[in-house]
């Protein structure tokens, strides 16, 4: 099959997956006992007031109706408002995720490159002190619980040495005050790295477990050998040999991990009050603001699917023996 | 003639939980310039272990306990990792089986054999492309498939690009190590036509292993004979198999069937080679061996150079 | 919930092949995604075992040993000769309201004592309400009431009225007697008279017991004496509308005194026609004159403390006509919008109107019953009522005033929209426009929202009567820095860091916060009530008498002492005891100092009495 068919294959199969995905969305959300405009009853409201509610979120159509008017309304790009406040969905959506997006993104790519680099370098010196410490260190952060590594980050470096902000995305005196763009961005950028941090230590060690296991069983490859009897340089055969091979199954973890760290990143949001979609998605499910919630997981759905779509692009790219 | 590698009762063992398992046994021989020596042994009788030996390409778990490897007259058993890596591939370089996963299968076979070029000689990346396609003209490929990628080879073809990788740094001397195991017998026989004119045509000094004997009479001039570590006889080709002196080689003589010649009826070699991590005291194939007396219990016999230019370690013949 | 699972399976799928990975996993990661999300709710749904001491252990089996052996009652049988079905107390998740989930467990113990079959059962908000309030599909229920300084529900959380599928009396309590007084209550003007009435019905319900007052938890407030001094301790908070106007920076005024207020939960909108959420109104009551909850402060307003009903932005007493249900509003002159208009009448005349064409949901009971509103003159209201209520005086007069210049506009768009109300409820306002004592500046989502103090406040500088003091309007806070916080942690770090002025704290954290010098707590009485509601359809439920035992049972000491630590206060009436105008403290206190045993006799006897029998007894 050529290049161009496979991705045609894909896209149909992704749209596919798309459909059932968000369809059991829909249904998950509605077969719940539990309504959500409850959450906007105030005294204030007259029978009919709230009969209005629940007319004005649709909730009174026949199940098949909204089901209808769901998809109908998404292929418009219209996810409709949020129950709470109103506010567009897609707006919500968009300023979360940006922030989420420049969290996560940077933290997982760190923690990929840093997980990486390590596991391929404790493989190479297998059986060495270096890689059972590194083996250890990758495991005990790895299994630590996350906002308490997170209350003690913030502890040490925000609160006693006052290192750091205690959370939050942005110094709110510093913005009031008109800053220029580059003292936005230094406080961006100081508020980013202690999750930033948090996120790496806690992250890092499941890419350099999994890089290393990865790199021992290719240097177990015949062309391993080869390279050794060609005599090229140690770093040519661990990077250039060992480690590309090494990285085939490592880029489809990546990209499920990229998906994965968008929820993945509820707890760190919320220990570090970082404004992020991981943090909405909770709070929108809560309440049952079913707009905001169906919203933001069609979002993380198309983003997964993308991310495997990309990996297996890459993959494709990476594995010249990958043929479609 | 000029001696190319000279090994000296080298002795190398495999470190495992249960204890040395020795692979390579009290071995010695010489090759000279030019020369083609066949090692044939059953499976896990030590010949790529010797060959690894060779190129110290050993696993972690490998020691030399003893013994000297003389390569060009230097004893390499002491030589560096980064000392050895010159040596390799310029000095001894090796011809993979190409049904292992000899080659990267991520990168370019061309490349691969650019890679190697550049890593020895200083030379520019177009120059060592030039000399690849000579190469692959050499062995029999259109240079043309120098871009594609080792899954996209035949099994044949992959086998020629191996030669013309281990051609690449025009070493010293090559070691073969069962080039021809896996591919059918007609491709099999293409590549071992291939080599034998390689050979005549670069006056090649090369060690071809394999568990053929009949593949190696075709293409050596000496073969040793190894069994369980030990090398058993050692000797000019014609001379073997005019002669063979040893039990083992005998028997191992009628297992395969000669491609010329008249055919015979094939007996396989009986019995089980021995335990390497328990070998038998006296000569490790007195188990198996017809001939057996008293004294090959007991002790193993010394490997002499009973005429000009044949050794063999048998207490019967002797 | 997911980080741990979920590299866990990129190590077990590593070796599988791309085009496998890619359909199944986004299934299995939406999947994961799905059943985390909903893994939190159905996993709270299991009742935790009490963390304080049971309550088993509080009287009966450490008692001396000359003591009889306590009886034990088991197997309840009504006078109808059933025996009791088991029954549920429902109640909200710990993580949604652990007082609440405590409570319920508590109660469900000692309910046991006298042969109940008795399970406290915890569910999420919404399912609960939907219980509740729209199927009516319960026994007894944990819930909270409260909020307001006025308590209008006396009237509607009893009345016959409400007990439609989706109304308020979800106990379905019926007593005409009570309706007819409560709805009297409702057109009583003058106070005495109102309260004399209000602590009637309050007794009636003690008597009646459809529902049983629980606790109030104390709320805790620690702020930072270095930065800013004078807080008002009042009713509905601290941090209230009073405070901000009125507490002073330490160390001098300057032109930059920026009070930094943490909050848990950011707003989910500007709009003051969309939110019922208090902490949305603690933000927007500082810019809008008028609204819901933190007692609003608009045409009139309840005076510090006393709670009484003073003029705000009206000059005078209302000149209310019984004859023809109008009344006559006179407005104070020289209020200014934020953007230097007056308001006048014809703002307010304009709310009203607003409000009755559009059908705002959360204004129902401040217009419903006005026909409609005249301006005689800029500074002068008519109203034209059709019938008299005091929701007049306690949400009309304290309803949101908006500007006509700025609403026109957007009602103008709504009017030509499928759906008006949505659309003039739902609307984004990004510059609210207020006549509050503070301006809005900015919000930047996620992170604050910024006020700016109005130097032209129509109230400024002036004062109010305070006990024996009187409370300066002095606006010295010149900007209002709300700050959100994802977790009570973080806050409490923030605050001790300097990084905000004030915020409330737990219990847990009194003495810490005692132990620094820069800190000062302030305790205020929560203005809501915990309460169990009985379903007063469903039997036993629907007789008195039981629900009268099962009051007896209820050790609300314990809950203070035990399970708050000290915190809160035991509750007897349908009002929480900090609104002291409106709450009766006479309202019987069953069981108020009696061991655990005494209140089994207790209820035994009031059983035995009704006819209740017991399996074990027989």
């Amino acid at each position: 099959m050529s290049m161009e068919r496979y991705i045609l294959s894909r896209v149909i199969q992704i749209i596919i997956i798309f459909f059932i995905v968000m369809s059991i969305i829909f249904l998950l959300f509605r077969v719940i006992p539990s309504d959500p405009t409850s959450f906007l009853l105030t005294p204030s409201m007259t029978a009919e007031a709230k009969e209005a509610i629940r007319e004005q979120f649709g909730l009174n159509e026949p199940i098949i109706t909204q089901y209808y008017l769901y998809f109908k309304n998404f292929f418009h790009g219209n996810f409709g408002n949020s129950f709470y406040g109103g506010r567009s969905v897609m707006n919500i959506i968009k300023e979360r995720m940006l922030n989420s997006i420049f969290l996560v993104t940077t933290a997982v790519i760190l923690s990929y490159i840093i997980g990486i680099t390590v596991g391929k370098a404790i493989a190479w010196k297998r059986g060495s002190k270096t890689e059972k410490f590194f083996v250890g260190l990758g495991l005990w952060f790895y299994t630590m619980f996350t906002p308490w590594l997170g209350i003690l980050f913030l502890w040490i470096f925000a609160f006693k040495l006052h290192l750091f902000p205690l959370g939050g995305m942005i110094t709110s005196e510093v913005w009031i005050a008109n800053p220029s763009l580059i003292e936005k961005i230094c406080d961006l950028i100081h508020h980013l790295i202690l999750p930033l941090i948090t996120y790496v230590v806690l992250w890092f060690g499941g890419y350099m477990l999994l890089m290393r296991n990865s790199m021992l069983e290719t240097l177990r490859e015949d062309y391993i050998i080869t390279a050794r009897a060609k005599g090229l340089k140690e770093k040519d055969i661990r990077d250039k040999h060992a480690a590309r091979n090494a990285l085939l199954p490592i880029v489809t973890a990546f990209a499920i991990s990229i998906s994965f760290s968008i929820t993945g990143a509820v707890l760190i949001e919320t220990v570090f009050s970082w404004p992020g979609i991981g943090r909405t998605i909770v709070e929108a499910t809560l309440r049952q603001d079913y707009p905001l919630v169906q919203g933001a997981f069609a979002i993380i759905t198309i983003v997964v699917l993308i991310a495997n779509f990309i990996a297996d692009i890459a993959y494709a790219y990476l594995d010249p023996r990958i043929s479609y | 003639m000029d001696t190319i590698l000279e090994i000296e009762e080298l002795e190398m063992s495999y470190q495992t939980i249960k204890g040395f398992v020795s692979a390579v046994d009290n071995v010695s021989f010489k090759i000279m310039k030019g020369e083609s020596m066949g090692l044939v042994g059953e499976s896990g009788c030590g010949k790529t272990s010797l060959g690894m030996c060779i190129m110290k390409l050993l696993p972690e778990n490998a020691r030399i306990m003893n013994g000297k490897i003389l390569f060009d007259g230097e004893d390499i058993v002491p030589k560096t990792e980064e000392e050895m890596r010159k040596i390799r591939w310029k000095g001894v370089s090796m011809i993979f089986q190409a049904a292992m996963n000899a080659l990267n299968p991520v990168y370019r076979v061309g490349d691969q054999i650019i890679e190697a070029i550049q890593t020895h000689d200083n030379i520019s990346k177009e120059e060592a492309r030039e000399k690849v396609e000579k190469l692959y003209e050499l062995v029999g490929l259109s240079p043309e498939r120098m871009k594609n990628y080792p899954h996209e080879y035949s099994g044949g073809m992959r086998q020629r690009a191996i030669i013309a990788m281990a051609l690449a740094c025009d070493p010293k001397f090559i070691i073969a190590d069962e080039p021809t195991t896996a591919l059918d017998v007609i491709v099999q026989d293409q590549i071992i036509d291939e080599i034998v004119n390689l050979q005549k045509k670069l006056n090649m000094t090369m060690m071809y292993i394999s568990h053929d004997i009949s593949v190696i009479a075709e293409t050596c001039n000496k073969i040793g004979v190894m069994y369980a570590g030990n090398i058993v006889e050692y000797t000019y080709t014609s001379t073997l198999f005019d002669n063979p002196l040893h039990p083992y080689t005998k028997a191992l003589m009628s297992s395969f069937p000669s491609i010329e010649g008249p055919k015979k009826e094939l007996k396989p070699v009986p019995g089980e080679p021995p335990n390497l991590l328990n070998p038998p005291e006296g000569c490790r194939f007195y188990p198996r061996c017809s001939y057996a007396e008293e004294i090959c219990k007991k002790e193993n016999p010394e490997f002499v150079e009973i005429e000009k230019d044949h050794f063999l370690a048998c207490h019967k013949v002797i | 919930m997911i980080m741990r699972h979920d590299l866990i399976t990129i190590l077990k799928v590593k070796k599988m092949r791309v085009k496998k990975l890619s359909t199944g996993l986004t299934l299995l990661i939406v999947f994961a995604m799905l059943f985390s999300t909903f893994g939190c709710i159905s996993e709270k749904e299991e009742t935790p075992a009490p963390t304080t001491a049971a309550p088993t252990t509080a009287a009966p089996t450490t008692a001396a040993p000359t003591t009889a052996a306590p009886k034990v009652y088991e197997g309840l049988i009504l006078p109808s000769g059933e025996k009791m079905a088991p029954m549920e107390i429902l109640t909200l998740t710990p993580g949604a309201d652990p007082t609440l989930n405590q409570e319920a467990v508590f109660i469900a113990e000692w309910w046991k004592k006298i042969g109940i079959d008795v399970e406290a059962k915890a569910m999420e908000k919404g399912a609960l309400v939907q219980k509740i309030y729209w199927d009516r599909d319960f026994d007894a229920t944990l819930w909270y009431i409260g909020g307001e300084r006025f308590p209008l529900y006396l009237q509607y959380y009893y009345c016959e009225d409400e007990i439609y599928q989706y109304g308020w009396n979800f106990m379905q309590y019926r007593n005409p007697e009570y309706d007819s007084l409560s709805s009297e209550w409702l057109s009583i003007f003058d106070l005495d008279k109102a309260q004399e009435r209000a602590f009637e019905l309050q007794e009636m319900l003690a008597e009646d017991n459809p529902q049983i007052p629980l606790i109030s938890d104390t709320k805790l407030t620690a702020y930072n004496n270095k930065k800013w001094e004078g807080w008002i301790n009042q009713y509905g908070g601290v941090a209230g509308f009073d405070s901000m106007c009125t507490i002073d920076p330490v160390g001098g005024d300057t032109d930059n005194d920026i009070l930094k207020i943490g909050l848990l939960k950011e707003p989910d909108t500007l709009n003051p026609l969309g939110t019922g959420f208090t902490e949305t109104w603690t933000i927007i009551n500082k810019i809008y004159c008028g609204g819901m909850w933190n007692p609003p402060t608009a045409l009139y307003r309840y005076a510090p403390v006393s709670g009484e009903l003073i003029p705000f932005l009206a000059e005078g007493d209302i000149e209310y006509d019984d004859a023809t249900n109008t009344a006559i509003v006179k407005l104070k002159k020289g209020i200014k919008w934020h953007d230097g208009t007056e308001l006048t009448a014809k703002d307010i005349k304009f709310t009203v109107d607003l409000m009755k064409e559009f059908e705002v949901p959360n204004y129902q009971d401040s217009v419903g019953f006005i026909d409609k509103v005249e301006t005689i003159d800029d500074y002068t209201l008519k109203y034209y009522l059709t019938n008299k209520t005091v929701n007049f005086y306690h949400k009309t007069m304290m309803m949101i005033i908006l500007q006509e210049r700025k609403w026109s506009q957007i009602a103008e768009g709504a009017r030509r929209k499928v759906d008006p109300t949505e659309y003039l409820t739902q609307c984004q306002i990004t510059t609210p426009m207020g006549a509050g004592p503070f301006k809005f500046v900015e919000w930047k989502r996620g992170s604050y929202i910024l006020l700016e103090k109005n130097p032209d406040w129509f109230f400024k500088d002036q004062t109010l009567p305070m006990g024996n003091d009187k409370l300066k309007y002095d606006l010295k806070v010149d900007k209002i820095l709300f700050k959100f916080y994802a977790s009570s942690e973080t806050r409490i770090l923030a605050l001790k860091n300097g990084d905000i002025d004030i915020c409330t704290i737990p219990a847990a954290d009194i003495a810490d916060f005692e132990a620094d010098p820069d800190m000062t707590i302030l305790e205020w009485g929560n203005d809501w009530l915990d309460f169990i509601g009985f379903n007063c359809t469903k039997p036993p439920f629907n007789d008195p008498a039981f629900r009268k035992a099962l009051h007896y049972l209820i050790d609300k000491e314990f809950l203070v002492d035990k399970l708050q630590q000290g915190y809160a206060i035991a509750q007897y009436s349908v009002i929480p005891a900090i609104n002291t105008f409106w709450c009766n403290p006479d309202c019987p206190t069953y069981g108020m100092g009696m061991s655990m045993e005494e209140r089994i006799q207790k209820a035994i006897e009031i059983l035995k009495g009704a006819g209740y029998t017991w399996e074990s007894e027989s």
